[in-house]
């Protein structure tokens, strides 16, 4: 059983967590086109190396960010979600 | 105000948990619209299995929670002790025990000795008005409904953890006031060590669904250490 | 009968015996005597009994190879449980062994005229005879099913309760021997806590049993004062009798103890697994009265019995001049040293031994065993001059002997090493496999002669500097061991090529499987030239020891066979477990939760059934089974008619709190929440990115910056989790709780549930002009703090009310006993599922799937095309632009009709076209309705399209427009 280190409850049996899937920007739904907007839903990059993933603590539903080397499953930093997203984000109507 | 005849079915508020008392022998008392099981044998035996391994159903006692930007602030406000990091818990003045589970999540318990009403109270303190400019104050999250509250004590608590729960909760490694949030026998719990007096107590908090399925595992891990149930008012004796 | 305990040795040997108690035991039908402290095998051998078992394929009589519990020739069925090792397993009074394999009795089996046709049994032969003609196979394999594995499995067993435990500590051992017992102590002097591991009663290892020194006083003393040290250290935890079976990753370790299982987290691991001793390959070298040097002190030393009376040691390192001492010692009388190395040897064990005259031939080899009566003993050794790497010459010798002891060098028990990423690889110098790197990345150590450290002081040192590295990594810091002794290493442990292939065969490379140096040979000839797969061609080092005695010597034919260098080449992939594990404490209390709502007893109490909700417990419907659908009706027809109640607390419910609480059910939900009037619920729906529809339930707006959100009940946890992760990444201001379980929640539905519930509240006008449909309230039901909502899933005039869970129980109680008077009647998921089908509702998962978009569903109207963004409008928007494929659409069917079953399909012609999703009679409308998916030409109302049932049959159904019952939504509205 791999550990994974929740930054807010420490070391934790990994069965404790689940995963959220890449750290993926989402296009601006309005202005993106088709194509990038499939590519954002369907295709996954698969990456072999360091990927940015959301992890989950489910004990606490506490989300943050992990950065994992998918080759050697090396768990290489976790930290707090807010420190890559800072800003509010809001969405505007489709001007056309 | 102790009763033997009071039945716990008399009161709004009831335990998920309170048929698991079936014995003749326990006493019935009143507190906060509860019936709960005060005492369930001889008091000098209850207080041989508190040290020895004893779980006792606290889901009666009093408490709240309040989550959200501004909580803390708020509480602070209220002369409420917050502790300085997550997953530690503090005494109020009162006795009144203030457990972080998060950067903004603070569950508050009565003192388990005296009656202080303290959540309640705060409930009541408590008022949302927003407007832009003011301090935002955090939220009421109803914790004495959403959790039932057991405390596992004695010597052999420790080890029997260690049949249902992947963190090292010997007392050398998990001091007194701190809190592990994690699973347990496969059940999200909070479990907080709150020692009393000289013997080592465990808080635990899970879903009140699952309350019993809890209880029972609980009980079942306990069987080999010969661990009992007990009544609340000899961990009110023990407690500061 | 052998003459009873005519190989018992006296006091020192016997280090497990308690020899004030003799225990009888019955093994395969007969009376023995052993001691306190016997395995069956060594109380057997103490009887001069020899054979144990018959051979896997050959039914070739087996007896001790390493008394070590690492061969398949011990395996025995004890009572009710198959594949014990008779080897270690202790005997109990009155204890019952069965041989196992055998047909008839032990010594008769007449499974061993197989072995007189294993010519027609080449290697790979299943793949080679079995399955041509096509078909074949299925009647060959109950004949060969009859034949293949080993013991019986009593299906009457009953089990005993078994729990695992986790345990944790900074630095593990694995492995009491010296290396394990020196790095202990120096890890925990270091400050380090320390769990011991050893899969033996006693701790010590080799220390007791292998003659390191041609004085052994020297070894019994190291090993007494190392085991008091470590017994003593308050920081030491010993398990004794516990097998490590696997390490996984961060040091996760699995250790099975006698009655439960541990995990086992450890910062470091010291592995001081020690090394497998190697047989030497030749003619017969599997019968009963071979066995290996080690076995034969293992025998002597931990159980004091003789290994046998007359022997003949082959060895090709100094060890075997140990073993020989050994023998001496306990009065065996040693024929001769065959000595397989061509120079003499000089270690002081071969002085003792050319002290004591025994006769050395050196490079020889035992080319053949010559067995007894039966193959059940061996009575002479036939041994030849060694010519070249595996060939002999004429000159041979034919001595007598009932024991051939074997020292042909060590393998080291890296099998835990390998789980967890560990590599081993040949060395050619020294002809031994080395690990070559750890696992753990950094957080593990190897110690002794798993590590490639065979002579003791080095061995001792060995472990030593491992315990001093493990404390440190741990974050122990101690001083390091002063100079590591200078250790001579592997040189001189393994003899390179102990393989003598004889033109008669019997020369066994793996005695699980019954495989020879032929069988391995063609396999490799047969195209299968790579270790992985002459492995799977020939189940070569497959069977219960798992290559522990065959790995090597397979290798090293395999690899010449191929023309390959040896140097560097790496065993088979070691997959956990190391040893066999009982299923049931694998299982342990297979801890699963279970939910009940505030209400759950008065369910039960009314006579509920109950069923699966995911992880909830909710009743079907009140009343006997065999009356299921009276039942079902009766409920129906109180809630059109009368009054019911339905426990819905297993509904999700959140609190979404704060300055852009709409704002943010905007974004997570379809529909349009920024100027939903306060007190007033609307209808969620979810979809995700993809614009798949996941989930509903309604929003109830508390206040300006306050909603309390109902979901289902197999989806909250996910919508929950779903919420926290976007706002995560948006930054909203506001607050999101899941108080699902903090609220219990009934609905009262029916003409009288206004009635019914007038009597119960004084704070909140109930008239429907006061408080109309998909309006909430906040009051009191009995006293009871309440949210009341107007919700009209089953169609009638209904509140839903949600209490504290603690007060549910005590909501339902005084509603229960207020509508008794108007007959009020509790019903279940069943009967709600059919009044919700009566008014066309869907159910997310039910009526959709994983790829559902809300315009299949007719839910458009759900859906706020003016809004900027909400989860999966851009893939809708996209979607809603194409033709549909699919429509779900409502249906009839006469009462009469043959009901279909969910998920029967709709056909067009041959064409799949769709499915029915719900389908019931309606008791109210008396036909039979349903929802299915059709394809858009099928969905014209009126039109008719066809049922495939699950018989096949074809019927016929309408399509009709939903709801089927009060269209108008008048009841609701009342």
């Amino acid at each position: 059983m791999k550990l994974m280190p929740c930054p807010i409850n420490g070391l934790r049996n990994i069965s404790e967590f689940i995963c959220g899937g890449e750290v993926e920007t989402m296009p601006d739904p309005s202005t993106g086109s088709d194509q990038e907007w499939a590519e954002y839903l369907f295709i996954e990059n698969n990456t072999k190396g360091v990927v940015r993933e959301w992890w989950m603590h489910t004990p606490t539903s506490y989300w943050f960010i992990a950065e994992r080397n998918t080759e050697t499953e090396e768990i290489i930093k976790t930290y707090p979600a807010s420190d890559i997203f800072k800003q509010r984000v809001d969405f505007t109507q489709n001007k056309s | 105000m102790s009763n033997t005849s009071t039945n716990p079915e008399n009161f709004n508020c009831r335990s998920f948990i309170y048929r698991k008392f079936k014995s003749s022998q326990v006493i019935w008392t009143e507190t906060n619209n509860y019936g709960i099981a005060s005492s369930i044998t001889d008091p000098t035996i209850e207080s041989d299995y508190v040290q020895q391994l004893a779980i006792c159903d606290l889901s009666y006692l009093q408490r709240t929670g309040f989550k959200g930007a501004g909580a803390c602030e708020w509480l602070k406000n209220q002369n409420i002790n917050i502790p300085t990091s997550i997953n530690h818990t503090l005494s109020n003045d009162d006795g009144c025990l203030i457990a972080r589970l998060g950067i903004n999540d603070i569950l508050i318990f009565d003192s388990l000795k005296n009656q202080t009403n303290l959540p309640i109270k705060l409930e009541q303190q408590w008022q949302y008005d927003y407007a832009p400019g003011n301090k935002p104050c955090g939220f009421i999250v109803p914790r004495q409904d959403s959790h039932a509250c057991f405390s596992v004590t004695g010597e052999y608590a420790p080890e029997m953890f260690a049949k249902l729960c992947a963190i090292d909760l010997r007392v050398k490694k998990f001091a007194n006031n701190m809190i592990a949030q994690t699973s347990l026998a496969r059940l999200s719990a909070i479990i907080i060590r709150r020692d009393l007096n000289a013997f080592s107590n465990y808080l635990v908090l899970v879903e009140s669904a699952s309350a019993e399925y809890c209880w029972d595992c609980l009980l079942d891990a306990m069987q080999e250490f010969n661990g009992q149930i007990v009544g609340t008012s000899i961990l009110a004796t023990f407690s500061k | 009968m052998g003459d009873n305990f005519t190989m018992r040795l006296p006091k020192p040997k016997g280090l497990y015996l308690d020899r004030s108690k003799t225990i009888t035991f019955v093994f395969a039908g007969k009376h023995y005597q052993g001691l306190q402290g016997d395995s069956i095998a060594s109380a057997l051998a103490a009887n001069n009994e020899r054979l144990l078992s018959r051979s896997f394929k050959y039914h070739r009589p087996r007896g001790i190879l390493t008394m070590a519990g690492r061969d398949a020739n011990t395996l025995v069925q004890v009572e009710d449980e198959p594949n014990v090792r008779a080897d270690t397993y202790a005997i109990t009074e009155g204890l019952e062994v069965f041989a196992q394999n055998v047909y008839g009795s032990l010594e008769n089996d007449w499974g061993r005229f197989i072995e007189h046709i294993g010519r027609f049994l080449p290697v790979g032969f299943y793949y080679k005879a079995f399955y041509k003609p096509k078909g074949i196979w299925k009647y060959w394999d109950t004949i060969i099913r009859n034949f293949a594995g080993l013991g019986k499995v009593d299906v009457n067993a009953t089990p005993y309760a078994s729990d695992k435990a986790y345990r944790f500590c900074d630095v593990v051992v694995i492995g009491g021997g010296p290396a394990g017992l020196s790095a202990a102590l120096q890890a925990a002097n270091a400050g380090a806590e320390v769990i011991l591991v050893d899969e033996n009663q006693l701790l010590g290892g080799s220390l007791n049993y292998v003659r390191f020194n041609s004085n052994n006083s020297q070894t019994l003393l190291t090993r007494e004062k190392l085991v008091n040290a470590v017994t003593n250290h308050p920081a030491i935890n010993i398990y004794t009798n516990a097998m490590c079976t696997g390490w996984f990753a961060d040091n996760w370790l699995a250790i099975m103890c006698e009655q439960r299982m541990l995990k086992l987290r450890s910062q470091v691991v010291v592995a001081a697994t020690g090394s497998i001793e190697q047989p030497a390959i030749f003619r017969n070298n599997d019968l009963p009265g071979v066995m290996l040097g080690s076995a034969a002190q293992r025998l002597i030393y931990l159980y004091g019995v003789a290994p046998g009376k007359l022997a003949v040691v082959l060895t090709g390192n100094d060890d075997g001049y140990g073993v020989a001492l050994d023998l001496i010692d306990s009065g065996i009388e040693v024929q001769a040293i065959v000595e397989m190395r061509t120079t003499p040897s000089h270690s002081s064990l071969a002085a003792a031994i050319n002290a004591k005259n025994i006769r050395i031939l050196q490079g020889y080899t035992v080319y053949e065993a010559i067995p007894g009566a039966g193959k059940r003993s061996i009575t002479h050794a036939v041994i030849h001059q060694i010519s070249s790497e595996g060939t002999v010459n004429e000159n041979s010798h034919k001595i007598a002997c009932d024991l051939i002891c074997m020292s042909a060098g060590y393998t080291p028990a890296a099998q835990l090493l390998c789980h967890s990423g560990g590599q081993l690889k040949y060395d050619e110098a020294d002809a031994i496999l080395k690990v070559t790197q750890l696992p753990a990345h950094g957080q593990s150590v190897a110690a002794g002669s798993l590590n490639s450290v065979f002579e003791i002081d080095a061995v001792l040192a060995d472990g030593k500097y491992a315990g001093w590295l493990a404390a440190t990594n741990a974050g122990f810091p101690n001083n390091e061991p002063a100079n590591v002794p200078h250790h001579v290493g592997a040189q001189g442990q393994n003899y390179p090529w102990p393989i003598f292939p004889h033109p008669k065969g019997r020369d066994f490379i793996d005695v699980d499987e019954d495989l020879q140096v032929k069988d391995i040979v063609n396999a490799v000839k047969d195209g299968y030239d790579d270790l992985e797969l002459v492995k799977r061609y020939s189940t070569v080092v497959m069977g219960p020891s798992q290559g522990r005695q065959s790995a090597l010597n397979n290798m090293r034919l395999v690899t010449k066979e191929a023309n390959r260098s040896l140097n560097g080449i790496t065993i088979t992939t070691q997959r956990p477990p190391y040893s066999p594990e009982f299923i049931q404490h694998l299982v342990g209390k297979a801890f699963q939760p279970v939910k009940h709502t505030a209400i759950h007893y008065r369910h039960l109490e009314c006579n509920a059934q109950m069923m699966s909700a995911g992880l909830w417990l909710r009743p079907a419907y009140y009343g006997n089974p065999e009356n299921k659908d009276t039942c079902i009706e009766k409920e129906n027809l109180a809630v059109r008619n009368n009054v019911g109640i339905v426990d819905v607390s297993t509904l999700g419910k959140l609190e979404i709190r704060g300055p852009d609480a709409a704002e943010f059910l905007n974004r997570m939900y379809t529909f349009a929440y920024a100027k939903q009037l306060i007190h007033r619920s609307r209808y969620v729906l979810m979809t995700d990115s993809t614009g798949v529809i996941i989930d509903d339930g309604v929003a109830c707006r508390l206040g300006e910056h306050h909603f309390y959100v109902t979901a289902t009940t197999g989806g909250v946890d996910g919508v929950y989790r779903n919420m926290l992760r976007w706002n995560t990444e948006w930054n909203l201001n506001l607050d999101i709780a899941n108080v699902t379980a903090a609220y219990a929640a009934v609905n009262l539905a029916g003409p009288n549930s206004r009635d019914v519930l007038s009597c119960l509240t004084d704070d909140i006008e109930l008239s429907a002009q006061q408080f109309s449909d998909m309006e909430v309230r906040t009051g009191h039901i009995a006293k009871i703090p309440a949210r009341i909502l107007r919700v009209g899933f089953v169609g009638e005039l209904g509140y839903e009310i949600h209490v504290p869970a603690n007060q549910g129980e005590a909501l339902w109680d005084a509603l229960m006993k207020t509508g008794e008077e108007f007959e009020i009647r509790p019903f279940g998921v069943e009967a709600q599922r059919l009044l919700r089908l009566e008014k066309g509702h869907i159910i997310v998962n039910q009526d959709t799937d994983g790829l559902t978009i809300p315009q299949e569903t007719n839910m458009g109207w759900a859906i706020a095309q003016k809004k900027p963004f909400y989860m999966g409008k851009r893939a809708i928007d996209v979607m809603s632009a194409r033709s549909l494929d699919r429509l779900l659409v409502g249906f009839t069917m006469p009462s009469d009709a043959p009901l279909p079953e969910e998920c029967n399909l709709v056909v067009n012609n041959n064409e799949i076209t769709g499915r029915v999703t719900s389908v019931a009679y309606s008791p109210t409308l008396k036909s039979i309705i349903g929802l299915a998916f059709v394809s858009p030409d099928q969905s014209e109302i009126g039109k008719q399209f066809n049922i495939k049932l699950s018989n096949s049959a074809i019927v016929k159904a309408t399509v009709c427009p939903t709801p089927f019952y009060d269209p108008e939504n008048k009841r609701q509205e009342m």
